[in-house]
């Protein structure tokens, strides 16, 4: 879940590639047919596009680990030429059946980013509730009191869409209350409600799934805060708890040591000094943003940028060395 | 518009929050049938629990073998009813359980709104009704001790559960200053709703709710799981886990059973609970369970009578019934 402006995530970065590392940003990798605007986002792209990307970056590219960037990055060496790495955010179930599976046959390592306290569950993410919502509503039309009073028309795929986009972008420049109210009220409206039974993409890692990816040794799992909250507004008490507590429930159920991580939604104002300096007490050694862009050699290990890939058709910046 | 809250508190929740805790402010108790856990997950914590009551000991060991803080106790029971009194570290698959429903937003939302963060728990058990149970009279427990329940297995019934007089968390009389605690459990039912529903429902509730159980006759056991909680500035006497048992469970497990952690010695063996600072003063947001230790009377009973859904003086006819039991009991004396 990003907010970055679709046109910066749009860039093309030229032959920047060649010489700075690219981090690329994942939330899931789909095989399920999707209905209606279901994943109209592409934030789950086609299993046959990923295998095709990551056949890529294996034959054109020097693909690390992010444990090799954090070693390259201390020891002062440079990246070497198209480096890559491959990353994903939250922890949709599709990682562990869909994207492994895939990255396992070509030997390509990931890390992934889950969220701890919605692992096991049935819960859904906000964005991904209202999108259920003006999915599956009957509707033809719906009243939403955002900044204004609006109504939506709901007839076409595209009037949908547009709602999605208009709530979507409200929700994510209000308040957390107001974010609420709006959810509440659009449930109400359209008479759905969401739930992870509804599509596939909407459900969530299991820690058995866990568990199996951990022993494999070109994956790495790191924490992305508890539910999801934006680090930098939860109050310091309250921030130290969830980091603290993401971090312990991956350590108790994986048995093993957490020295990754990634803000959520992960744009410059969504983490801060406090919450890096949380994540160093605890062990972390880096967490990358999801700030569009490349990294060169020396950049800081709790600021380095992402390139979000498919997700509102951001490309993939390697698309010039398809065959 | 929104509508107007009954809560005492301004609570800055969503309405799938604000909901069930209103329905807690008005009744005492409030049922979440959102599936914490799955058909699995319930199985899964039904057969080892099954594994861990299998062995039932005799309660006059209680305190002839163990002392009031001892932690690894066996099952006890009778006839009646028998408990695990302290669940967590018997099972790993368990603790895995728990600690997934003390990290799960909903259910961590709703105890911070009631009881603000930092809250810590006393006793997780397991608690079997048996077959031919006869009940457990109307009762109240420690101030600012808040209950937590879970049905193991299905129970649409009123029997071999928990039963809760609505409203009387904010009656201006205690149980036992009413007598209802004097009220035999056969004569409860007119007086009381169950914790009925499937297996995996949820119950919440003030243990300041009178609340108590019916006789069963039921061919079949019935099982809960049973958790009570204390807020900052409460005082309980927590049970001691071994360093061992402790460093085993989840962190929030930890956090909440841990006897060195958030708890502060007040008198011989009462602890209050403090916040993570080490203060035994709560300042953090307002919490639901503070309104109902005020002195002023919160709740008439003839009022709090509708909530029962019969006459309109039920609860008055309770204490007067029971008034009437004593007064001829001790005439017979």
């Amino acid at each position: 879940m990003l907010a970055t402006s679709r046109s910066a995530m749009q860039e093309n970065f030229g032959d920047r590639t060649e010489r700075e590392l690219t981090i690329l940003l994942y939330h899931g990798v789909t095989n399920s047919p999707s209905a209606g605007i279901e994943n109209y986002s592409g934030k789950h792209i086609p299993a046959d596009d990923f295998a095709h990307q990551m056949q890529t970056i294996r034959r054109h590219c020097t693909v690390l680990s992010m444990d090799d960037i954090v070693e390259l990055t201390l020891s002062g060496k440079p990246f070497p030429a198209r480096a890559v790495a491959v990353s994903f955010d939250d922890g949709f179930a599709n990682n562990c059946t869909v994207a492994a599976p895939i990255l396992d046959d070509l030997k390509v390592p990931a890390v992934f980013y889950i969220s701890s306290g919605i692992v096991n569950t049935t819960l859904m993410f906000w964005v991904d509730e209202l999108e259920a919502c003006l999915n599956l509503t009957q509707a033809s039309n719906i009243a939403l009191a955002l900044d204004t009073p609006r109504t939506f028309s709901l007839a076409a795929r595209e009037d949908r869409i547009a709602a999605l986009e208009t709530i979507k972008q409200f929700c994510k420049r209000s308040p957390s209350a107001v974010k609420n109210r709006v959810l509440a009220e659009l449930k109400t409206a359209t008479g759905v409600a969401p739930a992870v039974e509804q599509a596939d993409n909407y459900r969530k890692i299991t820690w058995d799934q866990m568990r199996t990816m951990a022993e494999n040794p070109l994956f790495t799992l790191g924490g992305h805060s508890l539910y999801h909250d934006i680090l930098s507004e939860l109050p310091p008490e309250q921030m130290m708890r969830d980091v603290n507590l993401s971090i312990d429930l991956l350590n108790y159920h994986l048995d093993r040591p957490i020295e990754h991580y990634s803000y959520p939604e992960g744009q410059a104002h969504h983490y801060n000094d406090a919450v890096i300096d949380v994540l160093k007490q605890r062990g972390i050694v880096c967490s990358p943003s999801a700030i569009h862009g490349l990294n060169s050699a020396g950049t800081d290990l709790f600021h380095l940028k992402r390139v979000m890939v498919g997700f509102l058709n951001c490309p993939f910046p390697f698309i010039h060395l398809v065959g | 518009m929104r509508r107007r809250r009954c809560l005492p508190v301004e609570l800055n929740l969503a309405d799938e929050l604000l909901a069930p805790l209103e329905q807690l402010w008005r009744q005492g108790y409030v049922r979440l049938e959102d599936g914490i856990f799955s058909a699995d997950e319930i199985a899964l914590f039904r057969s080892e629990s099954d594994r861990l009551m299998a062995q039932v000991h005799p309660w006059s060991e209680r305190h002839a073998n163990y002392g009031p803080t001892d932690y690894m106790l066996p099952v006890f029971g009778d006839r009646d009813w028998s408990v695990l009194i302290n669940l967590a570290g018997r099972s790993a698959a368990i603790d895995r359980m728990l600690e997934k429903l003390f990290t799960h937003p909903r259910i961590t939302a709703l105890l911070e709104a009631i009881m603000g963060p930092g809250y810590k728990a006393w006793e997780i058990s397991i608690r079997r009704s048996n077959a031919h149970d006869d009940g457990l009279r109307l009762h109240q427990d420690a101030q600012g001790e808040f209950g937590l329940s879970m049905l193991l297995l299905d129970n649409p019934g009123a029997t071999g559960t928990t039963v809760f007089t609505p409203g009387s968390h904010r009656f201006p009389i205690s149980a036992r200053e009413s007598g209802a605690d004097y009220l035999a459990p056969k004569y409860m039912s007119r007086f009381v709703q169950p914790a009925s529903g499937k297996a995996g429902d949820i119950f919440l509730f003030f243990k300041k709710t009178w609340h108590g159980r019916l006789p069963s006759r039921a061919p079949q056991p019935s099982d809960a799981l049973l958790m009570g909680l204390f807020p900052v500035g409460y005082q309980f006497l927590p049970f001691r886990p071994e360093a061992a048992t402790l460093q085993a469970l989840g962190p929030e497990l930890q956090r909440l059973l841990d006897p060195a952690r958030q708890l502060q010695a007040v008198a011989e063996r009462r602890c209050i609970v403090t916040d993570t600072a080490g203060s035994t003063t709560y300042d953090g947001p307002p919490r639901l369970i503070d309104h109902l230790y005020q002195p002023a009377p919160l709740l008439h009973p003839l009022r709090a009578a509708k909530l029962l859904g019969k006459s309109l003086d039920a609860t008055h006819r309770l204490v007067k019934t029971v008034r009437a039991m004593k007064k001829r009991n001790s005439a017979s004396l």
